[in-house]
């Protein structure tokens, strides 16, 4: 391939990945903060001891999200590698799947009518096999134990 | 005890900053330091060359010298070889280092040096030579490159260039592959005029004067006139110096350096037209 076809792919990826991503990126985010809004009556909690005044069922609930980079986000993160330094595109894309899993966690919770999620953890997980130079796709995990108020 | 989620705050963990500014900024300081790092590299390839032992740079091309088709040609093959010897000693070429001509038999107006101090001259160029002379300016031309070592520097800057792009481009470098062994490697003007130098200072010591030096440039003109619709068959000559400033310079450095432009003429040998199919 010669370098004027690598370089008309490389803005033409760059263009698609920032439209999209950028686009995407914002309806993301203001369908999480409305959903958010609305969640926040089942709270999520890190704290390991549950509440001892009630009787509790216990369930373990999890939200999964897996998320693919765009090219424009990969670029200038492999830019800003060469010099060091915050990675704005990156921290965007992880901050959207955490509270994107804590809501499909939050949701499984609310299908079994808890009231609070306790003990809520995360994970994310690189899935590109750790091949060099691939962009990255990423599995971010949150999962918890649910309480349902007992009526036995 | 109560327990409550409160909606955060946003940009905290995130910014919601545009990052177009952020990545042009990045792309240009990148795109800075590529070039200065590649420049320097690539200058400096010109002071490497010259440490790469000439057998190394051979080690490159044997893999493909069965790629080099040999013409079944005795006669011309005998007198080219012969010639290339007498302007391998007038050239002083290093001893270590060896010119393998190959002809090539197509109509193309070109000679060029390669790798492995492999030179290839076409049967176009050949046809329009009116003597001995000019000829051996031809080849005392290409000699020069490969004493200069010009196409491994010209190798090398590739090879700069090449992985510059690819740390841009983010794909893996193929970095030989890419800078192209056995396509014509470009040299630079500077490289192109003292090659014409060391062909000037050939003749001179094979046949007393320089006589039909700046005469090849003069074929190379009018082949250009005449072939101005097909030019990309001369895309080789595109890096060259422009003709008239190379004659110039032919001519001013055969001046200063006392090297007589007019001398009688040697003929190429009987048949040599005839020869060339």
């Amino acid at each position: 391939m010669t370098a004027i076809t690598q370089f008309v792919l490389l803005v033409l990826l760059l263009a698609i990945g920032y439209a999209f991503g950028r686009m995407a990126e914002k309806k993301h985010y203001k369908r999480i903060i409305n959903e958010e809004k609305e969640m926040n009556v089942l709270p999520a909690i890190s704290t390991r001891l549950p509440p001892e005044n009630k009787i509790y069922e216990q369930q373990l609930v999890l939200g999964s999200v897996v998320v693919a980079n765009d090219y424009f986000k990969f670029f200038t993160a492999s830019l800003k590698s060469l010099f060091g330094g915050r990675l704005n595109t990156y921290e965007s894309l992880l901050d959207r799947g955490r509270r994107e899993a804590v809501l499909r966690m939050k949701r499984q919770a609310q299908s079994l009518n808890a009231e609070l999620v306790f003990n809520v953890k995360y994970v994310t997980t690189n899935l590109n096999g750790g091949q060099k130079g691939a962009m990255g796709v990423l599995e971010i995990f949150a999962y918890g134990t649910a309480l349902t108020p007992s009526h036995k | 005890m109560k327990y409550q989620n409160i909606q955060p705050s946003e940009g905290i963990n995130s910014s919601k900053k545009n990052p177009l500014p952020d990545f042009l900024v990045l792309l240009v300081g990148s795109l800075i330091t590529i070039a200065i790092v590649s420049v320097f590299l690539a200058y400096s390839m010109g002071w490497l060359a010259k440490k790469i032992p000439f057998e190394k740079e051979v080690l490159l091309t044997e893999s493909f010298e069965h790629y080099f088709d040999e013409v079944d040609n005795a006669e011309l093959s005998t007198y080219l070889n012969k010639l290339v010897d007498q302007l391998m000693v007038c050239s002083e070429l290093p001893t270590e280092m060896e010119i393998k001509l190959h002809y090539i038999a197509t109509d193309q107006f070109n000679a060029f040096a390669t790798l492995g101090g492999h030179v290839f001259i076409y049967k176009g160029l050949l046809r329009r030579l009116k003597n001995e002379n000019q000829l051996a300016m031809v080849l005392a031309h290409e000699i020069g490159h490969i004493k200069h070592r010009d196409p491994l520097i010209g190798l090398g800057r590739g090879a700069v260039i090449s992985l510059a792009f690819s740390m841009v481009l983010g794909n893996s470098p193929n970095l030989l592959g890419d800078a192209g062994l056995l396509t014509l490697l470009s040299f630079s003007r500077s490289m192109e005029s003292h090659s014409d130098q060391n062909g000037v200072e050939a003749l001179m010591r094979c046949y007393g004067h320089a006589n039909g030096s700046y005469q090849t440039f003069e074929l190379f003109k009018t082949a250009r006139t005449e072939l101005g619709a097909t030019k990309p068959i001369l895309a080789m000559f595109e890096t060259h110096p422009l003709d008239d400033d190379r004659i110039e310079d032919i001519k001013y450095f055969a001046e200063i350096s006392n090297i007589s432009v007019a001398g009688e003429l040697t003929p190429l040998p009987e048949g040599f037209n005839g020869w060339l199919k």
